[in-house]
């Protein structure tokens, strides 16, 4: 029998990763997928893993280490979610028309226009349809399985197309379950090394991959790769087969039914939600309810025959889903199962459920709910309300305290960690500007801490375009006269200035934008867990350039931010000591002026 | 929290802050140390208040440091910057 060990998901990924010997590895922070790259980090710094890995300065650069490595014929990996997975989307879509197999996985997490660290499928949802092969996970066992099997499915010759594996962050990218840990030498003879059919590489192949064509075969090789997805489902069945000869697990391939038989209805889930629905069924069938489960195991390609003949045998199908497409009522997952039934002459009742938005659980009970709501469409055969936002109450767990004074900026007590250096930075910055001050705020602590605090307005921006925001409004309040009424400024961490931030920054700067920029500089990514930044000082041991037997801390010197700026002749630039209270507060005044 | 509750919302959907609904974060639970003050011996100096990350220290009618229990999570920074070293953290009593 083989090993195993209690582990959370996003070290499951990180075995998964060792185990399939990836020689490159870039990556970058973001919560909750940020420890699947520590772990990678801890084993290239303690030699358990030969690879490349790369501390790319933002997604966008990111995902194009991972398509240029996998072009020059080297198997990659990364990973990322939410906002993130949204940055890098521009080469995300680039990828499968270079057939480069990245293999990316995802912890999801909502994709912010309401922010929250939890998962829902508003991340992936837009990446689905760019020609990816996208598999959920339900365990953390089947994703370090499946990590084995994504690369074996998509480096096949048949395919040559990137997957991404989606795990629920939180559920199961922090949650410990047992992970049965599979023979090296076994899982080199499921996988071999990876043999590009076309590398960018002029020492061995006169020949490399384009995705340059003329508008007139646009259609017709948009028809290929519909044909290549359609063919990859055999070869996942294949893969799937091979790998539970192997390693003894099997999971059904591209969708896995469960309690299926004679059933009258089923239930439609994908992802960690799956193991409560599972729970569901059995108690429904327990009360003599015939009903069923259907597990999306793969979006894409969408197991639309598998569908179509689950369907055949049932008389209602609901559908769980943890999206929303916006403009059409209803979730993702649904919108695919009812276009896949609509060719079917004699096809049952769907309907769809939106739930667990944001990371909100969706509990048994409320399954079981779902499940008995799709048992009496069934029975009856009329369905009256096609798509249902299953809603809990929500109760605030705290008032704020009243504090009296006048012209506050911001109110006592905050979120931040016992001590936080920021939020002395924030308290005398405020106080110096005072009320009429707008913070532009790129993600980081400050925002999350600080943000419900104040009493002036705090606009969350995103990573990349925190300077673009400011732009923006100072150029409103310039138009409207209001530009020397209102102070201006960002709150920022040393990744949104020095690293993913530094584009829009810089260009600002050269317009001669008139906004303040505030870095309080941590030397590290400290929101997501003290990750490397172009900040950190040479031989910094982070969590992602950890001291090992192979590393020593950071390679390279630090970034010098303050050299870069002045070199754009802005009118000041100051660097400050929260251990100097008034020089920081005679600072702030002057950039303020 | 208060600016989160349907009924308040005029535009559907959309969610408002409102300064004027804003107040501190009561934060007395985190708290395990808890800074005491000698006023006999403090040269009341505020320098405490200057540094405490969560504004919770205000100077009383004599000058002297007075901490808003609501506000301490008991960081210990005032008795770390303590030039007398007369404000000086204890543990919580239960």
């Amino acid at each position: 029998m083989s090993e195993f060990d209690v582990m959370p998901g996003n070290k499951a990924v990180a075995h998964g990763v060792r185990l399939a010997r990836v020689e490159v590895v870039p990556v970058f922070p973001i919560t909750p997928q940020t420890t699947i790259i520590e772990y990678i980090a801890n084993f290239v710094a303690n030699g358990e893993l030969k690879a490349e890995y790369i501390q790319s300065e933002g997604e966008h650069t990111c995902m194009g280490m991972a398509v240029g490595a996998s072009l020059a014929g080297a198997r990659t990996f990364t990973a990322t979610c939410s906002q993130g997975l949204a940055y890098m989307h521009e080469v995300v879509a680039q990828a499968p028309s270079y057939r480069t197999p990245i293999v990316m996985a995802v912890a999801n997490r909502t994709l912010g226009w309401y922010w929250s660290l939890g998962p829902d499928y508003s991340d992936i949802m837009p990446e689905l349809n760019l020609g990816w092969l996208a598999n959920f996970a339900e365990s953390n066992q089947e994703c370090l399985d499946m990590m084995l099997q994504l690369y074996r499915i998509s480096e096949d010759h048949r395919v040559l197309l990137p997957s991404m594996l989606s795990l629920d962050g939180f559920y199961l990218s922090y949650s410990y379950e047992r992970v049965n840990m599979p023979d090296q030498d076994l899982v080199d003879k499921f996988l071999p090394s990876y043999k590009a059919p076309y590398p960018v590489d002029p020492t061995i192949s006169d020949k490399w991959p384009s995705a340059g064509i003329p508008p007139q075969l646009h259609t017709t090789y948009r028809r290929l790769f519909e044909e290549v997805l359609e063919d990859s489902k055999k070869v996942i069945a294949e893969v799937d087969e091979q790998f539970g000869e192997m390693f003894g697990r099997r999971y059904g391939g591209i969708v896995e039914r469960y309690r299926c038989e004679g059933a009258d209805a089923v239930l439609v889930t994908m992802g960690s939600m799956t193991t409560a629905a599972r729970r569901a069924v059995d108690k429904l069938r327990g009360e003599g309810e015939r009903i069923g489960l259907v597990k999306l195991r793969f979006m894409r390609p969408f197991p639309t025959s598998q569908i179509r003949e689950i369907a055949s045998n049932v008389k209602a199908v609901g559908v769980v889903d943890r999206m929303v497409l916006h403009g059409t009522g209803g979730g993702g997952a649904f919108a695919d199962v009812k276009s896949a039934l609509y060719a079917m002459d004699d096809r049952p009742k769907a309907m769809n459920f939106v739930t667990g938005m944001g990371g909100e659980d969706i509990p048994i009970d409320d399954l079981v709910a779902m499940g008995r709501k799709v048992l009496k469409v069934a029975s009856s055969g009329k369905l009256t309300k096609e798509t249902e936002f299953v809603e809990h109450q929500f109760k605030p767990e705290r008032a704020s305290a009243p504090v009296e004074g006048e012209d506050i900026t911001i109110y006592p007590g905050s979120d931040g960690c016992q001590g936080c250096g920021a939020s002395i930075i924030v308290r005398h910055l405020l106080k110096v500007l005072g009320p009429n001050t707008v913070v532009v705020n790129p993600p980081s602590c400050s925002g999350v801490n600080y943000g419900g605090v104040v009493a002036v307005p705090w606009v969350l921006a995103n990573y990349a375009a925190a300077a673009g925001y400011e732009t923006g409004m100072y150029r409103a309040y310039r138009i409207k006269g209001k530009a020397d009424k209102i102070y201006l400024t960002s709150v920022s961490g040393d990744g949104g200035t020095v690293d993913i931030g530094l584009q829009a920054i810089s260009g600002a700067a050269e317009r001669n934008e008139s906004f303040m920029w505030l870095c309080y500089d941590n030397e590290a990514y400290m929101n997501t867990g003290i990750q490397r930044s172009s900040s950190s000082p040479l031989y910094a041991s982070t969590t992602s350039t950890p001291a090992g037997t192979v590393w020593t801390g950071k390679p390279e010197r630090r970034k010098n931010m303050v050299l870069i700026m002045a070199a754009h002749r802005i009118p000041y630039i100051a660097t400050a000591s929260l251990a100097y209270i008034p020089d920081l507060e005679r600072k702030i005044k002057k950039a303020s002026r | 929290m208060s600016e989160m509750s349907e009924k308040n919302e005029v535009i559907k959907g959309m969610i408002v802050v409102d300064r004027k609904q804003r107040g501190g974060l009561d934060v007395s639970s985190w708290r395990m140390y808890v800074p005491v003050v000698d006023p006999e011996k403090c040269s009341g100096c505020m320098v405490c208040a200057l540094y405490c990350p969560e504004a919770a220290i205000h100077a009383n009618q004599e000058g002297k440091p007075e901490v808003d229990m609501r506000f301490c999570k008991g960081c210990g920074v005032c008795a770390n910057e303590c030039p007398t070293k007369t404000l000086k953290m204890a543990k919580e009593e239960e």
